[in-house]
C-alpha cells in the first residue's frame, strides 16, 4: 500500500459541489471542472473524475429525500429516455450550430425560467406540502422539453439539472422539493452511464474520482439534510437565484 | 415505490454499500480503486432497473420501458461516444 491515494484540495471542493447540487438538485459538475482545470489539473483527468463525483452528489443522502417520499423515480425516468434521444440529436449537430448564439439563447432561457418562477412566488404561496405524485400529467409537453434539455446538455455542455429541474417543476407539476430531489435522482444515472464509458476507456483517474466524490457524498449528504427543511418557497427562491448565476457565467464565458 | 426500492435506497443499504466501496477504494489503491468507481458507477443504473421491475409488476409499461431504453441508450451512447 503506498500511503493513502487521496488528495484533500479535491475533497474539500466536493464537499462545496456536493452541498451545492444536492440542495438545488444539480450535478455539480460546473462548479468542480472549472475550479480543478484552475488549480492546475488536467482537463482530461478532471472529466471524467467529475462525473463520477455527481455520482457521489446524486447518491450522497439520496436516502433522505427518499423517505421524505420526494423522489418521483417514475416521472424522472419516463422524461429521462426523452432526454437522452435530444443528446444524440444534439451531438450530431453540434458542428451545425453556432455555440455561441446557443449559449446566448440558453441564458435567456434559464433568465425566463428564474424569473417566472419569481414572479410566481409573488402571486401565489405555493403549497407547503406539495403536490400528489403525477405520473401522466403533461407526459408529451415533459418529453419535448426534455429532448430540448437533452439537446442543449449535449451542445453547450450543461448538466441536466439546470433544465430539467423546471421541467420537473413547471411542467410535470411536482413541487420544487420533488423536483429537485427527482433531479438529484437523475443526474447521477446519466454521469454513471459516462462514468462507466470512460472506464471502458481506461480514461477514468480513479484516485481523482474517488478524492472528489468522497466530498460530494458528503456534501450530499448535507446538502439533502438542509434541502428537507426548507420550504418550497425557499427552494424555488433558491434555485431561481442559481438560475441568475449560471445564466450570467454562460454569457461571462462566451 | 416499491419494497425494492425502500430496501435499496431507504433501507440505507445504498449508503452502507458505498461507504465499504470507498474505503476499499482508498485503502487497496490502484486498480481495486477502479473497480471501486465502476461499482459506484453501477449503483444509479441498478436504481433504475429496480424501478423497471417494479413499474412491470405493477403494469406501468411506459415506464418500465421508457427505463429500459433510457439504460440501453445511455449505455450504447457513451461507449459508443
Amino acid at each position: 500500500m503506498a500511503g493513502l491515494p487521496v488528495d484533500p484540495v479535491p475533497v474539500v471542493i466536493g464537499v462545496l459541489a456536493g452541498f451545492l447540487g444536492s440542495l438545488l438538485g444539480v450535478g455539480g459538475g460546473s462548479v468542480i471542472t472549472p475550479v480543478l482545470v484552475a488549480l492546475g489539473y488536467d482537463i482530461k483527468q478532471v472529466i471524467p473524475a467529475s462525473l463520477l463525483s455527481i455520482v457521489g452528489t446524486s447518491l450522497g443522502g439520496l436516502d433522505i429525500y427518499h423517505r421524505e417520499g420526494l423522489v418521483d423515480y417514475r416521472t424522472g425516468i419516463r422524461l429521462e429516455a426523452t432526454t437522452v434521444l435530444g443528446s444524440l440529436i444534439g451531438v450530431h449537430t453540434a458542428l451545425l450550430l453556432e455555440p455561441r448564439m446557443l449559449k446566448a439563447a440558453l441564458s435567456l432561457v434559464l433568465i425566463y425560467i428564474a424569473a417566472s418562477m419569481l414572479r410566481k412566488i409573488r402571486q401565489a404561496n405555493e403549497e407547503e406540502h406539495g403536490s400528489e405524485m403525477s405520473y401522466t400529467r403533461r407526459q408529451l409537453l415533459g418529453n419535448v422539453a426534455a429532448v430540448f434539455k437533452g439537446f442543449m446538455s449535449a451542445l453547450v455542455g450543461i448538466g441536466g439539472g439546470i433544465l430539467g429541474v423546471p421541467i420537473l417543476h413547471r411542467i410535470m407539476g411536482l413541487d420544487m422539493k420533488r423536483s429537485i430531489a427527482t433531479s438529484k435522482f437523475l443526474v447521477g444515472v446519466t454521469a454513471a452511464a459516462g462514468v462507466l464509458g470512460y472506464i471502458m476507456k481506461g480514461a477514468l483517474d480513479p484516485c481523482l474520482g474517488i478524492s472528489l466524490s468522497l466530498g460530494t457524498i458528503v456534501g450530499g449528504i448535507v446538502g439533502s439534510m438542509v434541502g428537507v427543511r426548507l420550504s418550497n418557497k425557499t427552494s424555488s427562491i433558491v434555485f431561481a437565484l442559481f438560475l441568475l448565476v449560471m445564466s450570467i457565467v454562460i454569457i461571462l464565458r462566451g | 415505490m416499491g419494497r425494492l426500492t425502500d430496501r435499496l435506497v431507504g433501507g440505507r443499504v445504498l449508503f452502507y454499500l458505498l461507504l465499504l466501496l470507498y474505503i476499499a477504494g482508498i485503502v487497496l489503491g490502484g486498480r481495486p480503486c477502479m473497480g471501486a468507481a465502476a461499482l459506484v458507477a453501477v449503483v444509479p443504473i441498478s436504481l433504475v432497473l429496480v424501478v423497471v421491475v417494479e413499474s412491470a409488476r405493477d403494469r406501468d409499461w411506459y415506464t418500465a420501458v421508457s427505463g429500459l431504453v433510457m439504460v440501453l441508450l445511455l449505455i450504447a451512447v457513451k461507449a459508443i461516444a
